[in-house]
């Protein structure tokens, strides 16, 4: 099998790892102003795509099949975002007579609609958040639609996912407005107006389940993560196992994502989504059909690699593990290092990495496309890297993700790598009291660095400066000498 | 000698050095620096401690400096001196108008100087330019020394004016 990653950044270099262990030879795809990516480099071939704009290389389903055909590779993984779910391109792939390393078109169909995804998940069993399993009609008052729903609620892109396309209505009278700018956004975004609403669940946590059907209605669960640390529904930090879960309330959860992935013969990775309320009862948001960034943590609980497992099963058709197989050890939590500015709202940033030292040691991992040279530009999404760190119990990987997070130095850019530190030495993270408000309403405490560090600092800055003004008076002094040397050559030929 | 105030956050830092001595807030410290890679990254050496630092300047002149996985703005100012609010005006203050370096100071501290004297010579791009004092008083400060590197706006040489001839210099 060759396989060509339909990706860029991080998590492409991360597939293709997998690859080069298991002897598979890669094919990386890039858009102009991805020439020198990492990924490139990493991969066994590598091949342009397009222009730098997203819809006219990663995006171009035929430029990518184009690109395939010609290094004449056997299968596509498509990593995440992207192409990741969109059902054409998948069914494009299969009949191109190329595998597609996913689940299979018409499941990417049902999930890719969030509609029919709440409509599959009833028809599976599944609690799923009350409201209409209908598109949001023009000129409709929510209460006319559902007597259970109540203010605030959440209006959401049909096509959209992966936390894009969300907004909310607090009241009646913001009804109208919001849903035309959701309408116009959902379209701008996704190519589809359509809309639909939820209840808000007020103090929700986010907590998803690994899976990995064969296709043919066995199903294994890896367990589940907890993702409430999000900023506009991005979320930021994620962890296994979830904390402050009893077991009772875990095997409920992980029994309903089987029971979704077995009820539609899921093929491949997938994420089942839901949210907890504050009564601990879970319900369905939606269906992830693809590698999800945050996938990591279940690795290191695990030792699984799931990607390795993915490809497997895509070369097959057969799973090569049992559920009794996936054992838990453990917990790992991520973070995600991204080119935007806490102190200016997480606005994106750019520049040049100038200097760049990534961490190491026992239990960290670090999935990076960064290096050093490289220009962050806001062509594409703000992810550089990702820090995850496994530890033996929840206090131990937390101490250990700050100590990585202390260790990773970035030159030239700004990125969140001090907003995480706050997050994760808060006392609400450190006692699992999350939920997905806790960003909102989260203000870092001033940082206030040891006397010693802010003396070394003042020090460290002064010495520059001297020692920058020494050298320039000393090559001031060597081109004098110069220049008197200069002029007793002229003296001497007059 | 060199003098410089460095603001890192609330705190504030004098910062001499003479020759080989650094003096912090008036105490020696035996420290030196030394560039890994000419691309800001430095070793902070003491004598029972070495520092890993990355310097970034901005535009603003600060620093931005990485120590220890923090982020610490270090901005410093140059020539510093203490000074008051009665003698926050510029009468009496000579400033580097150009970046270059210092090749003669013909006056020393506490000498009379009338206005228009030569105070400072400073060399830039190969042409000398004459610092003349802008009022006549007595020198009471002077903030560089012969064979220095000034940058554009930095305070050299503070004169106290005659109190009889004061704003109208």
């Amino acid at each position: 099998m060759k396989i060509l990653i339909a990706n860029r950044g991080e998590i492409a270099i991360r597939i293709m790892r997998t690859c080069r262990e298991m002897g598979l030879p890669t094919v990386a795809i890039y858009s102009d102003v991805d020439r020198n990516a990492l990924h490139t480099r990493y991969a066994d071939e590598a091949i342009s795509i397009g222009p730098t704009k997203a819809s006219e290389s990663y995006l171009n389903i035929p430029n990518i099949l184009d690109a395939a055909k010609r290094v004449k590779a056997t299968a596509i993984h498509p990593g995440y975002g992207f192409l990741s779910e969109n059902p054409d391109f998948g069914q494009a792939v299969e009949d191109a007579g190329i595998k597609f390393i996913g689940p299979k078109p018409k499941t990417m169909a049902i999930f890719g609609d969030k509609i029919s995804a709440r409509k599959a998940a009833r028809k599976a069993g599944l609690l799923v958040l009350p409201g209409p399993d209908q598109p949001l009609a023009e000129d409709v008052h929510i209460t006319e639609l559902d007597k259970s729903l109540s203010y605030p609620v959440l209006v959401k892109a049909a096509s959209g996912g992966g936390g894009k396309g969300i907004r909310l209505i607090r009241s009646e009278e913001e009804l109208m407005d919001v849903v035309d700018l959701a309408r116009k956004e959902a379209f701008a975004a996704f190519g589809d107006g359509t809309i639909y609403i939820e209840p808000l669940v007020q103090r929700a946590r986010h907590i998803e389940v690994q899976i990995l059907g064969d296709g043919k209605g066995k199903i294994l669960t890896f367990g589940e993560r907890e993702c409430s640390i999000q900023r506009r529904h991005q979320k930021l930090i994620e962890e296994a196992p979830g904390p402050n879960l009893s077991d009772d309330e875990k095997n409920c959860i992980v029994g309903a994502a089987r029971q979704l992935g077995e009820t539609m013969k899921y093929r491949s990775l997938g994420t089942v989504e839901f949210l907890m309320d504050e009564d601990h009862q879970f319900y369905f948001i939606e269906v992830n059909p693809r590698i999800q960034v945050e996938h990591p943590v279940t690795e290191m609980i695990t030792g699984v690699d799931l990607i390795q497992e993915q490809i497997q099963l895509a070369a097959t058709g057969e799973l090569t593990l049992d559920q009794s197989d996936i054992t838990y050890n453990g917990a790992a939590i991520e973070a995600r290092i991204l080119a935007e500015d806490p102190d200016e709202n997480f606005l994106p940033t750019t520049g040049e990495i100038s200097y760049l030292k990534e961490p190491g040691g026992p239990g960290i991992r670090v999935d990076s496309s960064l290096y050093q040279g490289m220009r962050v530009s806001t062509d594409y999404d703000s992810l550089l890297a990702k820090v995850i760190a496994f530890g033996n119990d929840r206090k131990t990987a937390i101490r250990r993700l700050l100590r990585g997070l202390m260790e990773y130095q970035i030159g030239g850019l700004k990125t969140d790598l001090t907003f995480l530190t706050q997050v994760l030495e808060s006392h609400p993270y450190q006692t699992g009291n999350i939920n997905t408000t806790f960003l909102d309403e989260f203000l870092p405490e001033d940082q206030i660095p040891d006397e010693s560090l802010a003396r070394d600092a003042a020090i460290a800055a002064v010495l520059h400066i001297h020692n920058e003004r020494t050298r320039a008076v000393e090559d001031n002094k060597n081109k004098s000498q110069w220049r008197q040397a200069a002029w007793h050559e002229q003296l001497k030929t007059k | 000698m060199a003098d410089y105030r460095v603001n890192v956050g609330k705190r504030s830092y004098d910062v001499t050095i003479k020759d080989d001595v650094l003096l912090v807030n008036g105490a020696p410290h035996k420290i030196d620096m030394e560039s890994l890679n000419a691309n800001g990254l430095h070793i902070l050496r003491q004598p029972t401690r070495n520092v890993e630092t990355y310097l970034e300047s901005n535009q603003n002149g600060i620093y931005d400096v990485q120590i220890e996985g923090n982020h610490l703005a270090a901005e410093v100012v140059f020539g510093h001196q203490k000074q008051d609010n009665k003698t926050i005006s510029s009468v009496g203050k000579l400033f580097s108008p150009m970046p270059g370096i210092i090749v003669d100071i013909p006056v020393k501290s506490g000498d009379r100087v009338k206005k228009g004297d030569t105070i400072l010579v400073q060399e830039a791009m190969k042409m000398q330019m004459k610092i003349r004092s802008s009022c006549s008083g007595s020198i009471t400060r002077i903030n560089t020394a012969t064979g220095s590197q000034v940058e554009k706006g930095e305070l050299l040489v503070t004169i106290k004016p005659d109190e009889d001839q004061g704003q109208e210099a």
